[in-house]
């Protein structure tokens, strides 16, 4: 007998029956997972509702038809992410047959599926969005020629600016939040190749 | 619908052989009575899921751990409850935490209050291991389990069983 045998019925002791769920209890849990995802892709496409009907009205308003271009190219970028949520939403649930992956594999894909999904924000997220915002905050020089930028307000570049710095901030926390995942998985491989 | 019954059959067959060894590794991932009930529920309904697809592709016992695992590892991470810095390896712990006095260390519950304090301290694969080792699985199974490499299983299960003999050492001491 080993000096941890005592220990290890201690443990095993300790909880020595338990109660299981009845299936339909089961049967029902099973499906929030998509349950959540579906709820959290609903805000999203409602907030894009809200933005295709905001540029919507400068599209029409708008006197400046740089700026009428402008908005409709936000408009389609907001279809375009809208599509690309949809699309992406159906691969959120891993597979089925992963989550009986020994541990450390499992744990391996879910970073690398998070990695890649956070990695590609800027591509699908942000970057669709750039020509429409671009168009839209520099109508007057469009219109009117570079000369015009020099005359702005501070208040027009202050806003320019945020802009600028929400889309910046956006990328760069997704792209931080990916380094710090690929730091894991490498963590894993150091793991799994530790004996090799 | 036989398919159906199957799955069902099976998973109430695990569930009754492994349900007290899945609280007891709830235990070691989650503190909190409340949430700790919820991973206990998603575990199982991850179990009934699998059986779905279960075919023999490692032992019952490896895969029930395997999925039960996975989900609280995945619990885990969702809650953000893992901070790296918070947490130690199995070589940087000298000894079992809250130690207390010899007398204590030989009683039952404490033993597992100290286990269960040290446990959660450990980093996800030492934590993993830690669990297994004390379910008694093998070395082998727990390389299984976890897809650590035989090697990597051999140094936690050393360190682990030096760890464990420290309150029966703290106790031959104060006879």
């Amino acid at each position: 007998m080993s000096a941890s045998d005592p220990i290890k019925r201690a443990w095993q002791d300790s909880v020595a029956q338990a109660d299981s769920p009845d299936i339909a209890t089961l049967r029902a849990g099973a499906d929030r997972f998509y349950h959540q995802v579906r709820r959290r892709n609903l805000i999203e496409y409602a907030a894009s509702v809200l933005v295709v009907a905001c540029f919507s009205v400068i599209a029409f308003n708008a006197p400046s038809p740089v700026t009428k271009l402008g908005a409709v190219l936000v408009i389609l970028a907001t279809l375009f992410a809208a599509w690309q949520l949809r699309r992406r939403a159906s691969a959120v649930a891993p597979p089925a047959a992963e989550s009986a992956l020994p541990v450390l594999l499992h744990q391996r894909a879910q970073f690398v599926r998070h990695r890649d999904a956070l990695a590609s924000v800027g591509l699908w997220y942000l970057l669709p969005f750039a020509p429409g915002m671009a168009l839209m905050m520099f109508a007057p020089a469009f219109e009117h020629g570079p000369g015009v930028l020099l005359l702005m307000r501070w208040k027009d570049i202050a806003s320019m600016a945020f802009i600028v710095a929400v889309f910046g901030g956006v990328w760069w926390l997704n792209m931080l939040a990916a380094r710090k995942l690929q730091k894991a998985i490498d963590e894993i491989d150091a793991l799994r190749g530790e004996d090799r | 619908m036989k398919g159906q019954a199957d799955q069902d059959a099976r998973y109430l067959a695990a569930a009754a052989m492994f349900g007290a060894a899945i609280e007891r590794l709830a235990r070691g991932y989650e503190a909190d009575a409340e949430l700790r009930r919820d991973l206990v529920q998603e575990i199982h309904a991850a179990l009934w899921q699998s059986f779905a697809y279960f075919e023999a592709q490692c032992s019952e016992r490896s895969w029930v751990y395997r999925i039960a695992h996975n989900v609280a590892v995945t619990h885990v991470m969702t809650r953000r409850r893992l901070r790296a810095e918070a947490l130690t390896g199995l070589d940087e712990i000298a000894e079992m935490a809250a130690a207390e006095d010899a007398e204590a260390a030989t009683d039952e519950r404490r033993i597992v209050d100290r286990l269960l304090a040290t446990i959660h301290r450990l980093k996800p694969a030492d934590r993993q291991v830690m669990l297994l080792y004390l379910e008694d699985l093998t070395a082998a199974e727990i390389g299984d389990v976890t897809g650590l490499s035989p090697g990597a299983v051999a140094v936690r299960i050393h360190r682990i069983k030096a760890l464990l003999a420290q309150p029966y050492a703290l106790k031959g001491e104060s006879a």
